[in-house]
């Protein structure tokens, strides 16, 4: 327990953009108390299977009956395996309410998220943040490309960002450690569908790994990505960019953190003279002791929707439906992504050649609809994921030895080829978060009830997504072209925003351009509930570089003695 | 994680030490060697499963099913990663199995020469969809021999080597 009660700053979170804020505030001589509702996880001592061998898995990986009855929702998440587990909330551990389905995807400890993500960092472009008043939904960003470019930039220098250098307008090129290859069929269809059409790119799914590892990795104690791709189970080698790997470790050898862990925050504590947040609320997640901390500036970073129900439960005199709604619309606007649907094929081409090793990230197709401008019955677009490898062939047809040569030997099957969709939703006011009146969990604390659907717009980009990939697949002669629309539940995309918008106008968003609740200007929210839209790519980047930005703000005005 | 750990130990005894081991593991006959939490099998039904592995991956210069312990693998898969149905299949087409055998040769599977195992195997194809819980449980006993066999620690180590740490990628290279 930390010997004082107070600190300059509070982060909830210590997840992907917790720990960046905790990073920064430390890094200048802040003293910042970092809330962990989970348990801890320590880089290197806490990943128990990191180095296992495939045998040495009971279960080769899989997950068993009885653990699959148990936890229905998180056993659909592609990560949920014998191998990683432990680093998943399971179904019973902290239910919800689900106005309609919705797989909430969740970690609680150290490092929340970041520890399993899938590290894939796309910058935003101008087309991004200009989408919504354009088009006409949401509210216009406060915010453009050029905003938040030197903090993309700070961020990925930081972090360690493997890329190439693609200039596209559409996907900014970023501070880039050298990429890996791309394997012989990517890189054959990145060159068909460079001939074939003008406006569509297939590159090299930028990824925060270590390719080459510069002074500043090494200084965080990190070494080289060595190819594992078993990141999941937490990396010994910190290949990868995680808050237990590089920002809280940093953040620590400040000696201004402290952290605790297993506190589940119940509130954030208005103070109605002052007319500011002066802390939070903590209720210890094992001794159910309630204790008060309390900071001049209070980040929220509790991850998307679990930042929603901290703000929803933070009631005062001031603010009765949650703090800083006077609005009204906190918990609405939340959207994700679509990721229902999928193309595959087979390609007969490169018989003599393959690929050795494990590559971590495959390629990726920026968006290409409608970007220059409105072109189909749909609004938006979607990005999409391409990989294309081979393994060997087995006929398993046979008994006793004609069998077990089958298994032995080295026959090289053809490539197969696959696609997912990453498609923008359109955030709507019926797509909301509320707080269930009745129902509470363990820590006293009311359930969130999660009101969240597709729409005819997602429908119809699946369709187009499609049509589109198959006719490309086609140009490069691959054949056997399926396509799937798993009609998933939101939330399995893992990539919830929204709920406490950013925007110009306190009347029709919750934050300002520097992340401040427009009505409580010492409590910022950087995490995924700030994004006003959702645009196509994988949002942690952006989460990343908002907190930098803020945090440098809110310092700034904590030295004019704004806040 | 407790009985994953405690499965993890029991696998590697019997795994680890394979072949020498079984016997003494099967000294009481009536019950399976395994501490299984949904199967009820006897420990001639669990010699049978062992000769029907080693009939789908004999023992050759390489090792065979009983050698990496496939059929207590597959008893573990079915008793932990299966559902009531797929397990009260399993059972039935176990039994299926071991009426068959006895109605094609007198016998029961460990005491068949090799001709008569072949015979067994020939009778149950020809069976057709007359049994579908019997061609289940083949099926399964046979994937997961397959699986026990290309994830053994010999398989990854001698056969098709699993690097931990491959350190490289090439995305284009000779086959």
């Amino acid at each position: 327990m930390p010997t004082t009660n107070t600190f300059d700053v509070i982060v909830i979170g210590s997840g992907l953009s917790g720990g960046w804020a905790a990073k920064e505030f430390t890094e200048k001589g802040l003293k910042t108390l970092v809330l962990e509702r989970g348990r801890e996880v320590k880089h290197l001592r806490d990943y128990p299977t990191t180095n296992k061998m495939p045998w040495e898995f009971p279960h080769r990986n899989e997950v068993t009956q009885e653990i699959r009855d148990a936890n229905p929702i998180i056993s659909k998440c592609y990560a949920f395996k014998e191998d990683a587990m432990h680093f998943f909330v399971k179904d019973a551990e902290h239910p919800y309410v689900q106005e309609k389905p919705f797989d909430w995807i969740r970690g609680y400890q150290t490092g929340g998220k970041s520890l399993m993500w899938a590290r894939q960092t796309q910058r935003w472009s101008e087309y991004d943040f200009e989408g919504p008043a354009r088009d006409g939904f949401a509210v216009d960003w406060p915010i453009r490309y050029k905003d938040l470019a030197p903090w993309y930039s700070y961020v990925e220098k930081f972090a360690g960002i493997s890329g190439n250098r693609d200039n596209l307008s559409i996907l900014p090129d970023g501070e880039f450690l050298p990429p890996l290859e791309l394997s012989c069929v990517e890189n054959y269809f990145s060159e068909v569908v460079k001939k074939n059409y003008s406006d569509r790119h297939v590159i090299y799914a930028r990824c925060a790994h270590l390719t080459v590892p510069q002074k500043i990795h090494l200084e965080q104690g990190r070494a080289q990505c060595q190819k594992r791709n078993l990141c999941q189970r937490g990396c010994p080698f910190g290949g990868y960019f995680s808050s237990n790997s590089v920002t809280i470790p940093w953040a620590e050898k400040t000696g201004n953190l402290t952290m605790v862990h297993d506190a589940v925050v119940h509130s954030v504590i208005y103070d109605e003279v002052k007319g500011k947040a002066i802390g939070v609320q903590v209720i210890d997640a094992n001794t159910m002791k309630a204790t008060e901390y309390f900071a001049r500036v209070i980040f929220v970073n509790a991850a998307a929707l679990n930042t929603n129900l901290i703000l929803l439960n933070s009631i005062s005199n001031r603010f009765p439906n949650g703090l800083g709604n006077d609005s009204g619309l906190l918990g609405k606007f939340v959207a994700f992504h679509n990721y229902r649907s999928r193309v595959s094929a087979k390609y007969d081409g490169f018989a003599d050649k393959t690929t050795d090793g494990r590559s971590h990230t495959s390629a990726y197709i920026p968006r290409f609809r409608n970007v220059l401008k409105q072109e189909t019955d749909f609004l938006r677009g979607y990005a999409a994921g391409f990989s294309g490898g081979r393994g060997l062939q087995r006929n398993t047809d046979g008994f006793g030895m004609e069998l077990k040569n089958e298994l032995e030997k080295k026959e090289w099957g053809p490539w197969y080829v696959g696609s997912h969709m990453m498609g923008e939703t359109i955030p709507k006011e019926t797509n909301r978060v509320t707080l269930d009146s009745e129902k509470k969990d363990d820590w006293g604390i009311p359930l969130l009830k999660i009101d969240i659907d597709y729409d005819s717009n997602d429908d119809k980009m699946v369709k187009d997504y499609q049509e589109q990939i198959s006719e490309m697949f086609e140009k490069a002669g691959f054949y056997d072209i399926q396509t799937s629309d798993s009609k998933q539940p939101p939330g399995l995309d893992i990539h919830e925003m929204g709920g406490v918008r950013m925007g110009h106008d306190p009347k029709t968003s919750l934050l300002n351009r520097w992340n401040q609740l427009h009505a409580c200007n010492n409590v910022y929210v950087t995490d995924g509930a700030c994004m006003t839209s959702t645009s196509t790519q994988n949002p942690s980047l952006t989460y990343m570089a908002l907190t930098a930005r803020a945090a440098d703000h809110a310092m700034q005005e904590m030295s004019k003695g704004n806040i | 994680m407790s009985v994953s750990r405690r499965h993890a130990l029991r696998q590697l005894a019997c795994v680890s030490i394979g072949a020498v081991l079984i016997p003494s593991c099967m000294e009481d006959k009536s019950k399976s060697s395994l501490l299984l939490k949904h199967l009820k099998v006897t420990a001639s039904d669990e010699q049978m499963l062992a000769e029907l592995c080693e009939i789908i991956l004999p023992k050759s210069g390489t090792p065979g099913a009983k050698d990496i312990g496939a059929h207590l693998f597959v008893l573990t898969m079915v008793d932990d990663c299966s559902d009531a149905e797929q397990q009260k299949n399993f059972i039935k087409g176990m039994e299926d199995f071991t009426a068959l055998c006895k109605k094609t040769t007198g016998k029961v599977l460990v005491d068949c020469t090799t001709e008569e195992r072949k015979k067994i195997t020939e009778a149950i194809v020809a069976s057709g969809e007359q049994q579908p819980e019997l061609l289940q449980f083949l099926d399964t006993v046979k994937r997961r021999t397959i699986q026990a066999y290309t994830t053994s620690e010999f398989f990854l180590t001698k056969i098709q080597v699993y690097e931990l740490v491959p350190g490289r990628y090439h995305g284009c290279v000779p086959v």
